[in-house]
């Protein structure tokens, strides 16, 4: 097995909010006691809903946000006592938005440079240059582009930007948030093939957090399934996707539209919308939508059970009851 | 047989600086009463726009015209303002695809919802309210008389695609336009909204025209299908043909970027469509989808392609016989 590059401990993190005008600040638990390990060589898929916590967790990955309790571990060793540039040189995001990432005032060889500038690499002008121009060239990028602007580009080279600039640190892994929602389907498929090409290339360990089950099942290796801020369901993705466990990943599961005419759009049983992350129902957070709720779901949450196929986070499983 | 919408030759046309942008060229469109017809496509293929014409809504700068253009048996090619006015909202309405941005912040839910039955119908304000909130209820908002008072920044993203649903149902549309309906919405949320939409239109047999990029929601929802590239339509047909024999280069190539699970074997790469959409600026000649086309011949940049029956309803514009 391999080894464990990333690790999250017990993390949780905590927003303070306003509940509305003259009703004081409340707190909402947007990661809510998470532990997780990111192996070498690995794909990690994260998905789940707007407001589950799968950003507030890429993004404290990315050490722009400390944990509010937990511990986050970089081979051993916890974020808390590791410096920011260290960690950027291993740790590296690619977010959504090709359009709103990337400064429309700078130049594509601009963007791609920054990272060396800023930690001091390739001090030379020339040798800078040509490490921005052979990553360039790696994504894809035309070395014609160097002096473009962001806004002179489609929204497909600049997600090649972005991979650009992130790669050009050499870093070890790369935090990806929706890398392709923002993209064309022709698009999107040129940048997961490319991701695909440059986790073999240079050896990188991926986190994918995304809400396209399709992408997910593409590249991940394994899938973990975040619900209010908690992991319901880990497993490796053909066992996840053959045989789910939690009623959540099954309802998730049954709501990819795959291209077969004649199925109809299925019914995913998932009676009321998302709940408020502020105020999350009592029990297992769940059982508000789900269809095989128990009196004990009201009630307490479940344990976490863990297995040789992964973990699961429902009381179907409690022993003596299934 | 007189279909509910009847459109042939539509084109827009929208000046810019490097020249004028053919932006829909030529589209014939039919729809029949309880019907859905998905125009599925990528950015600027002029899917968006085609509808907007329809619906008499372009952007002050573009131009319309249009050859032959029937609605419920009336003929609109040169119709007023004030009979587009009068019409939409009430015989054809649409819903768009960021509900936040399409619904009137300062406004409250069932001041929204009443403004187009006031328009239309008339009448006392009690009637317009009993309808709003009626319509809520059928459309699964839960507590529908305290959301009829809400603000559309109190709900949901979800919520807000039901509210614009329960707008667009208000004067019992005939033919109701959806312009991506739930991108913007979780996937769960997705298939809920297009579960009620398909079960809406049954009830109110309406003819539904559902604008997506999704090839997964087209072969679920459609009962016909067109797909636009650069402007034109160069495919379409009934849904489980051009799903079963798609034809055209483009739409095959679509079919085989999209990821499906289990599909692929660990470690398959994708499909791709190499290059990038031209835009259809200035004078055009040939077929738009020939310099990404993988088929491509000489003939292919000079000859006019129009579409082609293959049989069963299918219809292609390419030189390429029907695929194996």
């Amino acid at each position: 097995m391999s080894s464990t590059l990333l690790e999250l401990i017990d993390v949780r993190r905590q927003f303070a909010v306003s509940a509305g005008l003259f009703r004081g600040q409340r707190t909402l638990h947007a990661v809510n006691g998470v532990s997780l390990q990111l192996r070498r060589g690995e794909v990690l898929g994260l998905v789940g809903e707007s407001g589950c916590g799968k950003s507030t967790l890429g993004r404290m990955l990315l050490g722009l946000m400390p944990p509010s309790s937990g511990e986050i571990r970089l081979e051993g060793r916890s974020l808390a006592d590791t410096d920011a540039r260290a960690l950027a040189r291993r740790v590296q995001p690619i977010f959504q938005d090709p359009y709103s990432s990337l400064n429309p005032r700078k130049t594509v060889g601009a963007i791609v440079g920054l990272p060396l500038a800023v930690h001091g690499i390739e001090a030379d002008a020339d040798a800078r240059r040509k490490r921005v121009q052979d990553t360039m060239e790696r994504v894809g990028l035309p070395a014609r582009f160097y002096h473009s602007y962001p806004n002179q580009l489609s929204g497909g080279q600049r997600q090649r930007v972005a991979i650009a600039r992130a790669l050009v640190m050499r870093p070890e892994i790369l935090i990806c948030d929706e890398p392709t929602s923002a993209l064309d389907v022709s698009v999107q498929s040129q940048i997961l093939n490319l991701l695909e090409d440059m986790r073999r290339e240079f050896d990188l360990t991926y986190l994918l957090i995304s809400h396209n089950l399709a992408v997910v099942e593409h590249i991940a290796t394994r899938v973990a399934v975040m619900y209010l801020g908690r992991i319901v369901e880990e497993a490796d993705t053909a066992a996840l996707f053959r045989a789910p466990r939690h009623p959540y990943t099954r309802a998730l599961l049954a709501s990819v539209l795959t291209p077969e005419p004649g199925l109809g759009v299925p019914d995913t049983h998932l009676g009321a919308s998302y709940p408020n992350p502020i105020d999350p129902p009592p029990g297992c957070t769940f059982h508000p939508r789900c269809a095989e709720a128990m009196p004990a779901c009201r009630e307490r949450a479940p344990a976490e059970l863990r297995d040789a196929r992964g973990r699961v986070e429902c009381h179907l499983y409690d022993s003596g009851v299934s | 047989m007189s279909a509910l919408l009847q459109v042939e030759g539509l084109s827009v046309d929208i000046p810019t600086p490097m020249g004028m942008l053919h932006a829909v060229r030529g589209v014939d469109l039919s729809l029949e009463a309880g019907e859905t017809l998905c125009l599925v496509g990528e950015s600027g293929c002029g899917k968006s726009l085609s509808a907007l014409a329809l619906m008499g809504l372009l952007p002050r700068a573009a131009r319309r015209s249009v050859s032959r253009f029937s609605f419920a048996g009336e003929d609109l090619p040169r119709a007023s303002e004030r009979r587009m006015a009068d019409l939409r909202g009430n015989r054809m309405a649409m819903i768009f695809q960021e509900p936040m941005t399409s619904l009137n912040p300062s406004w409250s839910i069932g001041n929204q919802l009443e403004e187009g039955w006031l328009r239309h119908r008339g009448g006392p304000a009690a009637a317009a309210r009993e309808r709003a909130l009626h319509l809520l209820e059928r459309v699964g908002i839960t507590a529908a008389a305290s959301r009829l008072r809400q603000y559309p920044h109190q709900l949901s993203g979800g919520l807000r695609q039901r509210v614009m649903i329960a707008m667009a149902l208000m004067c019992e549309p005939a033919l109701m336009i959806a312009d991506e309906p739930t991108t913007a919405l979780d996937v769960t949320v997705q298939a809920q909204i297009l579960h009620l939409l398909k079960e809406l239109q049954r009830e109110f047999g309406m003819g539904l025209i559902l604008i997506t990029h999704d090839l997964g929601i087209v072969a679920r929802v459609a009962d016909r299908v067109a797909v636009m590239y650069a402007g034109e339509i160069v495919e379409e047909g009934p849904v489980a043909r051009l799903f079963g024999r798609p034809s055209h280069p483009y739409t095959r190539g679509l079919l085989d970027c999209i990821p499906v699970p289990g599909r692929l074997a660990p470690g398959e790469r994708l499909g791709t469509i190499p290059g990038v959409v031209s835009p259809p600026i200035g004078a055009l000649q040939g077929c738009r989808f020939r310099n990404r086309c993988a088929c491509a011949e000489d003939a292919c940049a000079t000859r006019a392609f129009e579409l082609r029956e293959l049989g069963g309803g299918q219809r292609l514009r390419c030189r390429l016989e029907q695929a194996g």
